[in-house]
């Protein structure tokens, strides 16, 4: 029981505010009257006195040391301003890499991925290397073969050309079963050897000029990528400056 | 510079106008927090990160009483590092033996003895004591009134401020800890029975005003 007998919470609570003047004036005349004739509101009034005195008594205290900020305490007020939305951008480019990643690999039309970019050459040229590459080999091999028809070996001498640049290794070294093969087949055979080895002179050119060019998913990882990690990056440093002695 | 050109300035960045504002400041929010938590150290680490946190938040301060703005931030501080204390109570025996004194410095060592002598001074620790234990037992929500209005002297309005709670609040909160602090001092009152009146700052009687 922390109020005075007899008294209520609400009287010792307009005591309180008598003490500190917070009273209107009606309030004041009214408990003025009531301290006249009640000795248990006095008392109160007395003990409330003096327990602020009490409190007011202590000294303040002189500070052990200046709180001023020193510059560099100070330098982490920008980053705590930026901070947030370089979070949430940090976020945003990673989320958006994810997803290009995502469409890259699944669900990317046709038209977009980068293997499919090249349409135009990558896949009606892989048949008929194919093609050229086994008739090639069954020619070596003095074996007929159902598609050495004229009409493919008319075809075989420009794919040979392609072919070339990535076996050097078949123009350069003597074949083994060289001696098996005819005057007329080796006839047949040295113009598309000579090609070779002229397309191989050319090789290094080509290939770098028939390198497709980067699809438009592929750059956007790339970009994404970059940004990601960059932000990342400069997210990490300013937690680290922001971060509380 | 009056104290709304500092914090304009301050707020373009100005350190030195910022730190003037702190000089100005500094022994109001140390005597709060020294009030709330008890010890120098811990008063000295909430008041430093308060005034951190208040150069960091400087766009947040909407204009009013910076010093009541400042306080707010120095209460929030110490209430965080009450609720730290909770969640970690014990201090290690490590801290213990490294820091045999920790929790015994005494900030009013520096003070005078009084002109009645030894004796003197040692009764007034005594009451000095008892106060602040008091003052220590009492819910938070109260010792933070108590010490804004009674210790610190600031009218209802700028507690209200501080602890942002309506002046009725104030009012209810402030009274309920002044009748708690009345029964704890009366326990002691044989400390302040000695004829004279509590020394100290002359408040004056009656129906007082809230010291500015």
């Amino acid at each position: 029981m922390s109020e005075p007998r007899g008294l209520s919470p609400k009287d010792w609570e307009r005591l309180s505010a008598f003490v500190d003047g917070r009273l209107t004036q009606a309030e004041t005349a009214r408990l003025e009257q009531e301290l006249n004739h009640q000795a248990a509101l006095r008392l109160a009034l007395q003990d409330l006195r003096w327990t602020r005195d009490a409190l007011r008594s202590l000294p303040p205290l002189t500070v052990p040391r200046s709180f001023a900020l020193k510059p560099e305490m100070a330098g982490g007020r920008e980053p705590a301003r930026w901070y947030p939305t370089l979070q949430l951008a940090t976020a945003l480019a990673a989320a958006a890499f994810v997803i290009v990643v995502g469409l890259d690999a699944f669900g990317a039309p046709q038209a977009l991925r980068t293997d499919q970019l090249a349409s135009g050459q990558a896949p009606a040229a892989e048949s008929p290397a194919e093609t050229g590459l086994e008739l090639f080999a069954a020619e070596i091999e003095g074996t007929p073969t159902p598609q050495a028809t004229p009409a493919a070996e008319d075809r075989l001498a420009p794919q040979a050309t392609l072919l070339a640049p990535a076996m050097p290794a078949l123009s350069a070294t003597p074949c083994p079963t060289a001696g098996k093969v005819s005057p007329t087949e080796m006839a047949e055979t040295e113009p598309l050897l000579r090609s070779g080895e002229d397309a191989q002179q050319e090789g290094e050119v080509q290939t770098s000029a028939a390198r497709p060019p980067l699809s438009p998913l592929r750059l956007a990882e790339i970009g994404l990528g970059t940004l990601t990690i960059g932000l990342g990056v400069l997210t990490f440093q300013m937690r680290r400056r922001r971060a509380p002695r | 510079m009056d104290e709304q050109g500092l914090v304009h300035e301050a707020r373009k960045g100005d350190l030195d106008s910022f730190n003037r504002l702190v000089l100005t400041h500094q022994e109001r929010a140390f005597n709060l927090a020294y009030r709330i938590l008890g010890d120098s150290d811990s008063a000295s680490d909430a008041t430093q990160e308060a005034f951190l946190s208040a150069y960091r938040n400087l766009r947040g301060y909407r204009g009013g009483s910076f010093r009541a703005w400042i306080l707010r931030i120095v209460t929030n501080a110490c209430y965080d590092e009450l609720r730290r204390r909770k969640r970690r109570p014990a201090v290690s025996f490590e801290e213990l033996s490294e820091n045999p004194d920790a929790g015994d410095s005494d900030p009013w060592d520096h003070l005078p003895t009084p002109e009645n002598g030894p004796e003197g001074h040692v009764l007034e620790t005594e009451r000095r004591r008892a106060i602040e234990g008091c003052l220590a037992a009492l819910p938070i929500e109260f010792r933070t009134v108590a010490i804004l209005a009674d210790v610190q002297g600031y009218p209802y309005e700028e507690i209200a401020s501080v602890i942002g709670v309506p002046i009725g609040t104030v009012k209810s909160r402030l009274a309920r800890a002044r009748a708690r602090l009345r029964d704890c001092l009366t326990r002691r009152r044989e400390l302040f029975d000695d004829g004279q009146r509590l020394t100290g700052r002359s408040v004056p009687q009656g129906r007082g005003q809230a010291l500015p």
